[in-house]
């Protein structure tokens, strides 16, 4: 199954199995990953989801959509490669992206 | 006699609230032993999408489960399902559940919930509610198209799965007793709307109408209207509300009016008992009273609250509540509270996507309303509880 790597704002990593098809949000909910609290539950509304993608990687991913490109402009830490977690989506091209889950999102 | 099980946490219920108040205790550093005590055959779910994507079959069971069954080990988190708690002596701190199981705590947090609230005289094969996952795949494999679904109450629950059967092809009707939709939820100016483009999905709506009694034909239920009609459905979708489940507090001696009472750090009438989430009616400092609340952010802020409380941290600073429901593909988000008992000056502004509504009370923003307007939203929610701004 593909993974993903969520670097916490410790330092610590956490690689994560992503089935395919599934959001990046959909697998840090089930793990129960600290700082994915994802309340509207994929909604793309709530930004409580919010990772920073790895420069390496963010190239790959499909455009974000207009909604999450709004989002992103008010979450906490944004920076050019942040993405709403729930809106991306695992693909085989994708195993082993890499992302890190902004501290501010712990105190939510 | 039963084994005689300990723990530091006991958790009564496994929804949202429950299992968010074991994670919470995690991550607060909280090291002692932590039992989360179910009463559902399936592993710990999110019901929101109970009448949106699983109605509809975008999404299914396994997607929407909170956590994979592994982490609760991982997490030191001893998980049990399927073994209701029976009964809480709150004096000898013991629960006694079901299958016979003793359980000595130290804390003892209820999350146990609410219960779709039913109509007398209306029950069997065809009739369904819309709160647990078996629920809603009855409903889901009752949907047929052409077929026509009765839905009794236009709350955001009724209106979801009417757009979830609608989207599945079948006739939808919604009953409501009371005049126009999501009634003393939102706005006059949202429950327009909204109504508007249910009506243009070919849902029909029926405000204003009282039902005076249910009565089975031999293909369909039939409910007479006060106003002398009729209207038939092979399908009723019973959602006129919740009901807290009271039953454990209650016989426990716990004070519960409308829901268990809890003070702001959710702790309710007896030592080292706490109640969270959908069960809870907690102190709500801008209503001046005690309320109760159903929506995901409040059984996860209180979930935190409580976990704060037990681990001995400072818990999280208050928020105002949000809540969200998604109606033919739009998203309507609500922040703060209103009191019903006071009259609201609504000011509605047009958005790029849909509109925001500025609701204030007594010369104070007491709620905020917004339809595709995500932005507009997270920057008005700090706002709430401050006087209008004048441009
Ligand atoms: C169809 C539907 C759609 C919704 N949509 C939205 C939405 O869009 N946005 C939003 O914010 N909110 C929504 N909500 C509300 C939200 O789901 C609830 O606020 C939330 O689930 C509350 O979580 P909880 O843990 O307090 O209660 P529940 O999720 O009800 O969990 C309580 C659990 O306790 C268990 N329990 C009860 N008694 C016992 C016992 N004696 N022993 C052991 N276990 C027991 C129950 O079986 C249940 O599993 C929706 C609710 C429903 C039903
Ligand atoms: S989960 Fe709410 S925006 Fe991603």
């Amino acid at each position: 199954m593909p993974v993903a790597v969520f670097e916490m704002p410790d330092g610590a990593e956490q690689v994560l199995d992503v089935p395919d098809d599934w959001s990046l949000m959909e697998a840090a909910r089930r793990d129960g990953l600290e700082g994915i609290v994802a309340e509207c539950g994929g909604g793309a509304i709530c930004g409580t989801c919010h990772v920073q993608v790895d420069p390496r990687w963010y190239a790959s991913l499909e455009a974000p959509g207009m909604m999450e490109e709004a989002l992103l402009e008010v979450v906490p830490e944004r920076c050019a490669t942040s993405r709403l977690s729930c809106q991306v989506v695992m693909t085989p091209a994708l195993d082993g992206i890499r992302v890190r889950v902004p501290s501010s999102q712990l105190e939510l | 006699m039963a084994d005689l099980l300990s723990t530091h946490v006991a958790i009564i219920g496994t929804g949202h609230a429950g299992v968010e108040c074991a994670w919470a205790l995690r991550a607060a550093g909280f090291e002692g032993d932590i039992m989360l005590l179910g009463a559902e055959p399936h592993p710990p779910y999110e019901r929101p999408p109970l009448s949106k994507g699983l109605l509809t079959g975008t999404t299914s069971a396994d997607r929407i489960a909170l956590r994979a069954g592994d982490t609760y080990e991982k997490q030191g988190i001893r998980y049990s399902a399927d073994d209701p708690v029976a009964s809480i002596d709150t004096a000898a701190r013991l629960i006694h559940t079901q299958a016979g199981r003793r359980i000595a705590y130290q804390h003892c947090v209820l999350a146990t919930g609410a219960s779709a609230r039913g109509i007398a005289g209306l029950a069997g094969d065809h009739v369904h509610a819309v709160r647990g996952l078996d629920d809603a795949h009855r409903l889901r494999d009752a949907i047929r198209p052409g077929h026509r679904l009765l839905i009794v109450g236009a709350g955001y629950l009724g209106l979801e799965a009417a757009c979830s059967a609608r989207k599945l092809g079948a006739e939808v009707c919604v009953l409501e007793q009371q005049r126009g939709v999501m009634a003393g939820k939102v706005s006059a100016p949202t429950a327009e709307r909204m109504e508007t483009l249910h009506r243009h999905a070919g849902i029909d709506i029926r405000h204003g109408v009282a039902v005076t009694g249910w009565q089975r034909t031999p293909d369909a239920w039939r409910a007479s209207l006060a106003c002398g009609g009729v209207v038939d459905g092979q399908q009723v979708l019973v959602s006129i509300g919740a009901v807290a489940d009271t039953r454990l507090a209650e016989a426990a001696g716990l004070e519960c009016r409308d829901g268990i009472v809890v003070d702001e750090q959710c702790r309710a009438s007896a030592p080292g008992i706490y109640a969270i989430g959908d069960c809870a009616s907690a102190y709500r400092a801008e209503l001046q009273r005690h309320a109760r609340v159903e929506s995901v952010q409040n059984a996860l802020m209180q979930a935190r609250t409580a976990a704060a409380v037990i681990a001995g941290k400072r818990p999280p600073a208050a928020k105002p509540l949000t809540f969200w429901s998604e109606q033919h593909g739009r998203r309507l988000q609500m922040a703060g509270l209103v009191h019903p008992a006071l009259p609201c000056d609504d000011h509605v502004h047009a958005t790029a996507k849909g509109w925001l509504v500025e609701r204030y009370q007594q010369g104070r923003l007491a709620a905020l309303e917004a339809v595709d307007s995500p932005v507009e939203f997270i920057k008005g929610v700090p706002r709430i509880g401050t006087p209008p701004v004048h441009v």
